[in-house]
Formats: C-alpha cells, sequence, structure tokens
C-alpha cells in the first residue's frame, strides 16, 4: 500500500503542479473574499477530481496492467486511491479550516462548521460518485459521467445557500454533523463498491 | 516441477476463443510462445496473470494452484508486458523508491547494476525513454526482485537488432540458473528460435504445436520435389507444402523424405508458417 501511495504522491506531484499552484491562490483569496464560495470550494471541487485524472494516467500509461502482475491484491489497488483521495482532502480541508476560521470565527460557528462540513461534503461526494463507475467502465467511458459530476458539483458549489441558512440560524445544531455523516457514508459505501467492480475487470 | 502447467483453459470474446489450452514450462527451461498477431498470445499471459478471468480450465505457477499464496507468486514472477506500465513522470530513481516499497527481495544494488548497465539516464522521466530504453528498465525491474519465473510478452518488439541481441542474451544469463524459467511471446521467431527450449505454436486460439525446439529442428526438414514424389509420401509426414510452377516446396517429417532427395533443415520460422497456412 505504501508503495501505491508512493507512487499516486509522484504522479500528483508531477502532473498537478499547476492545480497545486491554483488550489493554493483560491485559497489565500478567498479569505478576503466576502464568503464567495466558488472561490472557497473551488480548491476541494479540483482536489477531489485528482483521483479520477490519476486513474486516467493509469490506463493511459498501462499501469492498471503493469500493477495488476505486482504483489498487490486488487484490493489494496482500489484502497490507495480511495486513501489518497482522503489525505488530499484532509489537507485542502484542514488549510481551508484554518482560512475560512480566520474569516468566520469572529463571528460565531456556525456558518464556519456548515461551511467545513459543506466542503468535506464536496471533497467526498465527487469521488464517492466517479470512482465506482471508472473502476467499473474505464476512465475513456465514464469521462461523460465525469463532466456531469463536475459540472454539478461547481452548481452546487455556487448556489447552495450557506450564508443564508447559518446566518439564519436555519440551521440545527446538528445539520454539520448529520452532512459529514452522509458523505461520510456515501464514501466508504463508494470504496467497497469499487473493490466489488475492479475484482470483477478484465485489464 | 513445471514452473507453469496450464490444463484445458478457455477464455472466450466476442470473435475469439482459446483453448482448450494445456501447456507446460518445465523448470529451468524458456518456453516461446509463437504465434501472429491475435493468435491470443497476450490472452493467454493475461489469463496466466490473472488479469482476465477464464471461462474454464487451470493454471498452476511454480506449483501454486488457484488462491494459493498469490503474493508469494508474484513476488517470485518477473513481468515485462509489451507496454511497461510505469508512469511517464518517472524516472529510474522514483521507479525504484516505489519498486522497493513493492517487493520483499528488491534488490537495490542490482538495479542501479542494470541500470547502468543499460545505459539508462537516471533524471529522465520514462515517457522520454525510446522504446528500446523503456524495454530495457522493465527487464531490469523485472529482474531485480530475484524472479524464479519471468513472464515476457513481446519484450523484443519494436526494438533494433542490436538491442534485441543485448535482451535475449541476458534472458540466457537469466535461465543459467536451473531454478529459473521464462515463458516468452514474440511473433519475431528468429529471438525465439536462439532462446527457446521449448516452442509452443498458436494459431486462432489453438495449440498447433508443444515440442522441444531441438526436436523439432532434427525432426522435420524442408523438401523439395514434385507433387507427384510429395504425393508419394505419407500424409501424416507432410506438415505444411507450398506449390509453385516449378514444384513443391514441403515440410516434411525427416525420417520419411525420399533418400537422395533435395532436403534441406528447417528453421522455426519456416515451420511456424507453413503450419499457419495449412492449419
Amino acid at each position: 500500500m505504501k508503495a501505491l501511495l508512493l507512487k499516486e504522491f509522484y504522479m500528483a506531484k508531477s502532473y498537478m503542479r499547476v492545480f497545486a499552484a491554483m488550489v493554493l491562490i483560491f485559497l489565500l483569496v478567498s479569505v478576503w473574499a466576502n464568503g464567495n464560495m466558488f472561490l472557497i470550494m473551488y480548491p476541494m471541487v479540483i482536489t477531489a477530481m485528482l483521483p479520477m485524472s490519476l486513474l486516467s494516467y493509469d490506463e493511459k500509461f498501462h499501469w492498471d496492467r503493469y500493477c495488476a502482475a505486482m504483489p498487490f491484491t486488487r484490493v489494496q489497488v482500489v484502497s490507495a486511491k480511495y486513501v489518497f483521495v482522503l489525505l488530499s482532502g484532509l489537507a485542502i480541508l484542514l488549510i481551508s479550516a484554518v482560512a475560512q476560521g480566520i474569516r468566520l470565527l469572529p463571528a460565531g460557528k456556525d456558518e464556519y462548521f456548515m461551511l467545513l462540513s459543506m466542503l468535506l461534503a464536496m471533497g467526498l461526494t465527487g469521488p464517492a460518485v466517479l470512482l465506482p463507475i471508472i473502476y467499473k467502465l474505464g476512465s475513456e467511458r465514464a469521462r461523460i459521467a465525469y463532466y456531469i459530476v463536475i459540472g454539478a458539483i461547481c452548481a452546487l458549489a455556487v448556489i447552495l445557500p450557506y450564508n443564508d441558512l447559518a446566518v439564519a440560524g436555519a440551521v440545527s445544531v446538528p445539520a454539520p454533523l448529520l452532512i459529514c455523516l452522509i458523505s461520510v457514508l456515501l464514501f466508504a459505501a463508494s470504496w467497497l463498491l469499487s473493490i466489488q467492480f475492479y475484482k470483477k475487470r478484465s485489464l | 516441477m513445471n514452473a507453469i502447467e496450464i490444463r484445458q483453459l478457455r477464455k472466450s470474446y466476442p470473435g475469439f476463443s482459446l483453448g482448450p489450452l494445456d501447456l507446460s514450462l518445465p523448470q529451468g527451461c524458456i518456453v516461446g510462445l509463437i504465434g501472429e498477431n491475435g493468435a491470443g498470445k497476450t490472452t493467454t499471459i493475461r489469463l496466466i496473470l490473472d488479469m482476465l478471468q477464464r471461462d474454464g480450465g487451470s493454471i498452476r505457477i511454480l506449483g501454486r494452484g488457484d488462491g494459493e499464496g498469490v503474493m508469494l507468486t508474484r513476488e517470485e514472477t518477473g513481468v515485462v508486458l509489451d507496454e511497461v506500465g510505469f508512469p511517464g513522470c518517472f524516472n529510474t530513481r522514483q521507479v525504484n523508491n516505489v519498486m522497493r516499497l513493492t517487493y520483499k527481495n528488491w534488490d537495490e544494488a542490482a538495479f542501479k547494476t542494470y541500470i547502468r548497465r543499460f545505459d539508462l539516464p537516471e533524471g529522465k522521466p520514462f515517457k522520454d525513454f525510446s522504446r528500446g530504453m523503456k524495454m530495457k528498465l522493465g527487464i531490469a525491474a523485472a529482474l531485480s526482485h530475484k524472479p524464479k519465473l519471468l513472464i515476457l510478452d513481446e519484450p523484443t518488439s519494436g526494438l533494433d537488432p542490436v538491442v534485441r541481441d543485448e535482451v535475449v542474451e541476458l534472458f540466457s544469463e537469466f535461465t543459467r540458473d536451473e531454478s529459473h524459467s521464462i515463458l516468452i511471446s514474440s511473433h519475431i521467431v528468429s529471438d525465439l528460435e536462439k532462446l527457446c527450449d521449448y516452442i509452443a505454436f498458436l494459431h486462432k486460439g489453438q495449440l498447433l504445436l508443444f515440442e522441444e525446439k531441438d526436436l523439432l529442428l532434427s525432426e522435420y526438414c524442408i523438401l523439395r520435389c514434385t507433387a507427384a514424389e510429395l504425393n508419394a509420401l505419407p500424409k501424416e509426414a507432410i506438415k505444411g507444402k507450398k506449390e509453385n510452377p516449378y514444384g513443391v516446396t514441403a515440410i516434411v517429417r525427416r525420417d520419411a523424405a525420399p533418400a537422395g532427395g533435395n532436403i534441406s533443415p528447417i528453421s522455426i520460422e519456416e515451420l511456424f508458417v507453413f503450419m499457419v497456412k495449412e492449419a
């Protein structure tokens, strides 16, 4: 598993430099952008899409076949991608938590925790929906689903009325917790589904 | 013991059917899987490597059957596929770092020695390697975790003759240890003729022949004669024939060839071409 994670890290470092720079800029700008949801959510959306790009690179370079001959189980191969999603998403969540904490915490905790839960949901839902489709169909055939999910996530990031809900106190206390719970369950179900699909996949 | 033992292996796709296939790779030997494009060589190798689900049959590798010590078998098997599967951004240092964490028996010193021997650039990304360099890196990686078995799918295709010769020499070196075995597929028959102890001909998913190479070369010969002279031979002695306005060129069993006839030694390539045309 460590080998697979190291490989993901090398690939992300090499192919996603521009994305990393964009993520950093958006994170910084979002602190002073007075709650612009697109700026706040965009780094997480980009990070959430990272594993799908890495999977298509795996297929392009025939790593998926090569890796199948190495001493890894298919469960490990799939799990490495999901762990990578968690690690990269967690990193963005932590940076966002600090950045948005500077902006929101002086005014209260409700909006802050609502925002963090939505960020977590963004980070987990995209991969949770897309990874099983890619493991089932391959990245080329799953491309249409990929664009639909990116579009849906971007649209949600812009139209969801977190500010109004949180500021008006319309959100009950456990709402962020509920969002986190649903996202994590969806992610876990997706993980298991991907393993089942990949076990049966011809390489 | 057989390093690989395949019994009644079957796999069907729309428009293509492999097997039932029976094939063995005796330990310490090199078996060459020869076939034209689409004959089923890669499908056979992918089935052995469990990349495809078979429709039937059994495969034992290094004495282990289905589900027995799968990870250990993979530790002991070096694989080079027709497309070496390293990510394009990897340099040799990164390959070493990932492989070191992948294989328990990874020999970093051996890997570095191969890199120097093959004159591979250390900092250059894999995507900028020539095909020959890519294949050499794949072979270096396959040999550096001390495998007992090498499975090679078209490792010499697309390589220039000098590199092909180097690679063939390296595989010969590998089997000097009697516990080492190689299954190699190629449609470049001349490479396999140099290298292999056993030859298997695949054609349209069926095994046409599986025999010791030296036995094949001594058992068959090329006979140039008239059609009438050929017809006088027993049918089972004729493996294939080509007719032309001047007579017939046929592959026949040496013991059935007429004494004093125009016979010459046969190459594996000629035998394969004749047999495929007859099939």
